[in-house]
């Protein structure tokens, strides 16, 4: 009977024991953590150009993601930027994937979709620096906003068609819009709390299996005073045309691509027009290997002499999460000779498969 | 105004009752391979388009917009799965604003019906290359497999169009008899290669191989995604000496400049084989890329 007794006692025993051994429950430790990413990149420099860094090296920026679906109709995008000696919220934003009427709604903050290349977050752009057209009118970090983006695939059968419209705070940080000092600098506050509008209708098409064209027209306008009784108008119009060979796409492919922007801003003291643009052809030559030129025309908008530079560069990259960039760039300024800059850029990214955009 | 007016809630009548009572199905697959499969399924009641060619490589297709007007319209999208896709899908299928293919219903991953998947890991990171946790994505080069994913279709086409559910029974049923008997003739043809030892540029093969009994001994990437160095060349080159390994098998998507370097150094010869429908001239259909896959490679090997 003891035995008996000792027996069952000891089977219970291993039962509680091996329920405890069972591993956790996996839902609720990772399977529905989001996507968590970091792309980040370094940069090295060189050379006479007054807006580069006092300092040779810089951790430039690093992004850490969390990327998520919350419920069936509706995900969340988050990304913080770490830079020299700040934090901030790049974006955060949920999307509605289908809104009524077949649209996508986005809610937060978000980079404005102005252009192709304001959408592509700084570390994962083919450059070291910035086009100095969207440096001028948008500001470093390009056009940031709070607010609201409705989007639209229009009901063509045959053409890629898509209407944006966005409402936003004013965008911080783009100097094209809200007051500015004497000197250019925008005053704190100048017109940031009033709403900013964009438009944009971009198209694209298949010219053969291998060559495709798109393009896209932009307006946007915004204040530039804290009462809009002044305000400012961009007009944006980009063009796109790239070759893949289906076959080939990872050894040879060319991709060019040309922002343009005529800006308007009403001031006090006068108003100014002005206009600038990029153009940039990438060559892809290998599987790890591209090649790159971009220039730049710019007018200013505090009047100051036009800008023109090249940059060029080469980029190796060992796999799809790790690239190394060396750079030129040449600015022909004033005397005593041209600006020049070298670069070196070191671009990295851990987390899930890195989502390739067209 | 009052014309227009009518007129666009005639185009908006007309498009909900057309799609009401559609008697088609327009399916969206991400490769040649399950756009096949899917119409020799569904034939007369399915419309399918293939996001990618059969030369490319599935891993990294360029996501255009025009997809999206695929993807808008889609009632059933059709995956590898097993990330796959994962470079270049999910944004696509994000901004379709297709409710039916974002919320579920309207997606199927194929992988589930697969019968065996092969190299699946409990842990993974990044210093194995562009790896693949849930299991190596090539499992369609396995007939084996086909029988699993033909079915998993049907039972999908048959969800989404009930009215047809005998009749894509029937497809699912044929395209399996017809994939057994094949299976024979596969099963002669490799016997006279069996065990053969093969080097191969992508793990796309490891299906294929186990399949019909070759032995992958080496790969011409290092790890997956990552391109190869002169180092892992020279050692490969030993590998292949070492193993009396005799063909090396390269995918039409990679260059065969390196692989056919390997080859001159070795002695072996090196085969360009496709690893779906459509990849090259000859292998149209699921079971002409078996075919052909296996009588080049008989060929190669006498």
């Amino acid at each position: 009977m003891l035995l008996q007794t000792l027996f069952i006692l000891f089977i219970l025993f291993l039962g509680i024991e091996s329920a405890f051994a069972q591993p956790a429950p996996q839902q609720a430790s990772s399977i529905f953590n989001p996507n968590i990413s970091v792309v980040g990149n370094g940069l090295a420099f060189m050379g006479n150009d007054a807006t580069l860094p006092n300092r040779r090296f810089s951790l430039n920026e690093v992004e850490l993601g969390f990327n998520a679906p919350i419920d069936p109709f509706v995900r969340g995008d988050f990304y913080v930027a770490f830079g020299e000696g700040r934090v901030e919220v790049e974006e955060g934003y949920f999307t509605w994937l289908v809104a009524p009427g077949g649209g996508m709604l986005k809610a937060g903050r978000f980079r404005s979709g102005v252009s192709p290349f304001n959408k592509i977050h700084p570390p994962e752009t083919a450059f070291a620096d910035r086009p100095r057209v969207t440096q001028l009118y948008f500001g470093d970090e390009g056009l940031v906003g709070n607010g609201i983006s409705l989007s639209y695939l229009l009901p063509f059968p045959f053409t890629y068609a898509e209407w944006i419209l966005e409402i936003t705070d004013v965008w911080e940080g783009a100097s094209l819009f809200g007051e500015t000092d004497s000197n250019g600098n925008l005053v704190a506050g100048g017109g940031r709390e009033k709403t900013a509008y964009l438009t944009r209708l971009a198209s694209f098409a298949d010219l053969t299996d291998a060559l495709s064209i798109s393009g896209g027209m932009t307006y946007a306008m915004g204040p530039t005073n804290a009462d809009w009784s002044r305000g400012a108008q961009l007009t944006g119009v980009d063009v796109r045309l790239k070759y893949a060979e289906p076959s080939r796409t990872q050894y040879f492919g060319w991709d060019w691509k040309t922002e343009l922007f005529l800006a308007n801003k009403q001031q006090t003291a006068a108003n100014i027009q002005a206009r600038g643009l990029f153009s940039h052809l990438e060559l892809r030559l290998g599987r790890s290997w591209w090649f790159g030129g971009r220039v730049d025309h710019v007018e200013p908008l505090d009047g100051s002499a036009v800008y023109q530079a090249g940059l060029a560069y080469m980029t190796f990259a060992t796999s799809e999460f790790q690239a190394i960039s060396l750079q030129g760039r040449l600015a022909p300024g004033p005397a005593p000779g041209p600006d020049t800059a070298i670069f070196l850029k070191w671009t990295v990214s851990m987390g899930p498969h890195p989502v390739h955009t067209f | 105004m009052k014309r227009w007016i009518l007129y666009l809630l005639f185009i908006m009548s007309t498009t909900c009752v057309s799609s009401a009572y559609a008697s088609t199905l327009k399916v969206i697959t991400t490769t040649e391979d399950l756009a096949g499969i899917t119409k020799d399924i569904g034939r007369d009641y399915v419309e399918v388009f293939s996001l990618s060619r059969g030369n490319e490589n599935p891993h990294y297709v360029p996501p255009k917009p025009s997809f999206l007007l695929k993807l808008r319209d889609a009632d059933l999208l059709i995956a590898v799965g097993l990330e796959l896709e994962s470079g270049w899908l999910p944004a696509l299928v994000q901004k379709s604003r297709n409710p039916k293919i974002i919320e579920g219903s309207g997606y199927l991953d194929a992988s589930q019906g697969a019968i065996e998947l092969l190299e699946k890991r409990e842990k993974a990171d990044r210093s194995e290359g562009d790896t693949h946790p849930q299991g190596n994505p090539h499992y369609w080069l396995d007939p084996k497999n086909a029988h699993g994913m033909v079915r998993h279709i049907a039972q999908k086409l048959s969800e989404l169009l009930p009215a047809q559910k005998d009749y894509f029974e029937a497809g699912s049923k044929a395209f399996s008899k017809e994939l057994s008997e094949r299976e024979k003739t596969w099963d002669r043809i490799a016997q006279k290669f069996h065990g053969a030892k093969i080097v191969t540029y992508h793990k796309s093969w490891s299906y294929f191989a186990k399949r019909f009994g070759l032995k992958v001994v080496g790969t011409i990437e290092p790890k997956p995604g990552i391109p190869p160095s002169p180092a892992h060349l020279f050692d490969l080159q030993n590998v292949i000496r070492k193993t009396n390994a005799r063909l090396i098998i390269v995918e039409p998507y990679f260059d065969s400049k390196l692989p056919t370097a390997v080859g001159g150094q070795t002695g072996i010869p090196v085969v360009i084989l496709p690893t779906s429908t459509g990849g090259v001239k000859g292998a149209d259909q699921y079971f002409d890329l078996i075919d052909y896959n296996l009588n080049q490679i008989q060929k190669v090997l006498q």
